[in-house]
């Protein structure tokens, strides 16, 4: 049991923490929300959970929103991470999209991750967060839609400043 | 696609390479929460055994999937024979090794097996080579009694009621519900087995290697037709059950308030407790468990909970009867204990269940009488049966065995355990025509406990008395000194 833990773990949890990062924008809050959903599972029996990532994800998602209710610093948070170094005209607009997916309602922000970063299909999104599947499209489209806004004005933002 | 569409998802992808460029310190897997979380965090009442046994099942229905040997499997097509597997073979399960469940270990109980009598014990069980087992419950009941009543190699210390000499056949199986009905075809109606003890032995086996299979818990036995039952002197008229002819005088308290309670040592940061070893003779199961502190040292036990139960015995790993317990779970530990599952199918134990830390499930093959004592104050015991003559409801003696020789004019020393009132049990020793040749009582190590006493003590057994004597041990009725759960120790004294 324990060797198949390490590799669901080691598989998982890198994915798992950025994508809570990206929802929650708080480090420690992601972290400690995925080490909970991991925690979870095991309780559960990895046998009993028929899509794990899926399900350490929504565990992970709802994990860092209560924890996010318990302490309102989200912004501040996010502004202490250190800017990526990495390059071109890339890492600012990667800067800009996580922020931007920052501004996003919660439950947004947490099905914009599942679909374009785990890949989820709709179906599984309506599974997992409980939501029609009719409606997942329409919300997914609304979020990026959002996030194409605040990231344009981001940029322009930007570009004033410069 | 649609252009919109096309458009979120080149954003989509946009965010999903920037989320994956977030820089992580990610904790290693040693010291994840995971790495040191118990297998199952458990307190009283909030840990559904069943749950977690019916996740162990699947782990091992998966893994033993997965590590599938792609030969040696029984085929689909093979007409449903079977043999007894010789004693000393590799089918032969008289002594199983337990199965540890990282190799290719079953999924379940082996329920091809058949049953044998002994002399005055509860039979034994024995596994048969199958080339098919057949998909419905009729045919592989059918499928049993047929290699029983055709059975020639038989484990040690066993015998059947059934030779090749005997001609019975089978006319039909049915199921309802619970019970199973089986007509045999008997010539003349002669079973062709003389004597009561044989008799006995064989309605035993054909009760007990009936109810093998799941979901069956009690045998009507009919002959030539529906007609009743007629073993020599033995008439057969009423559905019967394992308890009815296991030869016990009562059979084991069930439920959860009728099991046996402790207040142990709360004051330690437990983390439960570990089983030291289980065994089984064929009569009496022992179970032997230590308590554990929270680095895995031995520690003094918890309190405890033990209680038997029926079990759904369809379930892969589940006997007739659980027997459970649970120690008090007193936080502030982590034993790194695994779940686990070990499957002994050595009559009457079939599997022990582990949490890992607290909880453990013994799955039984019937509702035999047990008992449950604390040798030391890190220790318990359950045990359950034990020779017939020598276990009732309230007293079991494990030396001397019946049957043992001991000495006129000698001490003999008696162990075993009891619960009767205040720790005080009666014996007394019979001469052959029942005259009471010797008598006194002596004290168990606890009184007015759930949990048994135990004793280990000597008696002086009368001199110039020799011959077959018998020797009982018995509680005194608190309300008139009547003698309560009386066990009968036949014993040859020279």
């Amino acid at each position: 049991m324990t060797d198949r833990w390490r590799e669901v773990y080691e598989r998982e949890y890198p994915r798992l923490v950025r994508a809570l990062l990206a929802i929650g924008r708080d480090p420690a809050a992601a972290e400690d929300a995925a080490q909970e959903a991991f925690v979870k599972a095991h309780r559960i029996g990895l046998e009993n959970i028929e899509k794990l990532p899926g399900w350490l994800l929504v565990v992970g998602t709802r994990e860092v929103f209560r924890k996010a209710k318990r302490a309102r610093r989200e912004a501040d948070l996010w502004a202490s991470l250190p800017p990526r170094e990495d390059g071109f005209d890339t890492s600012a607009d990667r800067v800009d999209l996580l922020a931007a997916l920052g501004e996003l309602p919660e439950r947004q922000r947490a099905i914009v991750v599942a679909r374009y970063y785990y890949g989820l299909s709709y179906d599984e999104i309506a599974d997992h967060f409980e939501i029609k599947s009719g409606t997942v499209g329409a919300t997914l489209h609304q979020a990026i839609e959002r996030l194409r806004q605040i990231q344009l004005a981001g940029r322009l933002a930007r570009g004033a400043m410069r | 696609m649609t252009d919109e569409r096309r458009d979120d998802e080149i954003v989509g992808r946009a965010l999903s390479r920037a989320i994956e460029t977030i820089d992580l310190n990610q904790t290693p897997y040693e010291r994840s929460r995971l790495a040191t979380a118990p297998a199952r965090r458990s307190i009283f009442g909030l840990w559904q055994v069943a749950t977690a046994a019916a996740a162990i099942v699947l782990a091992l229905a998966i893994g033993s999937w997965l590590t599938r040997p792609t030969d040696g499997q029984p085929g689909v097509a093979a007409s449903p024979t079977a043999s007894v597997g010789a004693p000393t073979g590799p089918a032969a399960t008289a002594t199983p090794t337990p199965s540890p469940i990282s190799s290719p270990a079953p999924t379940g109980l082996d329920h091809q097996r058949i049953y044998f009598a002994r002399d005055s014990q509860p039979p034994i069980s024995a596994h048969i080579d199958s080339t098919a087992i057949p998909p419905a419950p009729e045919p592989r009941i059918q499928l049993r009694l047929s290699s029983l009543l055709s059975a020639t190699q038989l484990p040690p210390g066993s015998f059947s009621a059934f030779s090749s000499r005997t001609t019975i056949g089978l006319n039909s199986v049915r199921v309802n519900g619970e019970t199973a009905t089986v007509d045999f075809r008997v010539n003349g109606g002669d079973w062709g087995i003389r004597g009561s003890a044989q008799s006995l032995a064989a309605v035993q086996q054909l009760v007990y290697t009936a109810t093998e299979e799941p979901g069956i818990r009690r045998v009507v036995l009919t002959q030539n037709g529906g007609n009743k039952v007629t073993i020599d002197q033995l008439v057969v008229d009423k559905p019967l059950a394992r308890e009815d002819m296991f030869g016990y005088s009562s059979t084991g308290a069930l439920g959860k308030d009728r099991g046996i309670t402790w207040g142990g040592d709360d004051s330690v940061a437990h983390v439960g407790a570990r089983l030291l070893s289980a065994t089984s003779d064929g009569s009496r199961v022992v179970i032997k468990l230590e308590g554990r502190g929270p680095n895995g040292q031995a520690a003094k036990l918890p309190s405890f909970a033990a209680w038997l139960e029926q079990s759904d015995d369809q379930a892969l790993t589940n006997g007739k009867y659980g027997l459970y317990v649970e120690l008090q779970w007193n936080g502030g530990g982590n034993s790194n204990g695994a779940a686990d599952l070990t499957i002994y199918d050595q009559t009457p134990l079939r599997t022990v269940t582990t949490n890992g830390n607290n909880v453990f499930r013994i799955e039984l093959d019937d509702s035999r009488p047990w008992r449950a004592y604390v040798p030391s104050p890190s220790q318990l015991v359950i045990e359950i049966g034990g020779d017939p003559r020598a276990t009732s409801d309230r007293i079991a003696v494990t030396a001397p065995k019946p049957g043992d020789i001991a000495n006129s004019g000698a001490d003999l020393t008696l162990t075993g355990s009891a619960r009767v009132f205040e720790a005080n049990v009666v014996w007394r020793v019979l001469d052959s025509t029942g005259k009471v040749v010797a008598n006194g009582h002596f004290l168990t190590s606890l009184g007015s406990s759930a949990v048994w006493g135990t004793f280990n003590t000597k008696i002086a057994m009368p001199a110039n008395v020799r011959g077959n004597l018998t020797l009982e041990l018995f509680e005194a009725s608190p309300k008139d000194g009547s003698a309560q759960g009386v066990v009968q120790i036949p014993l040859a004294v020279r």
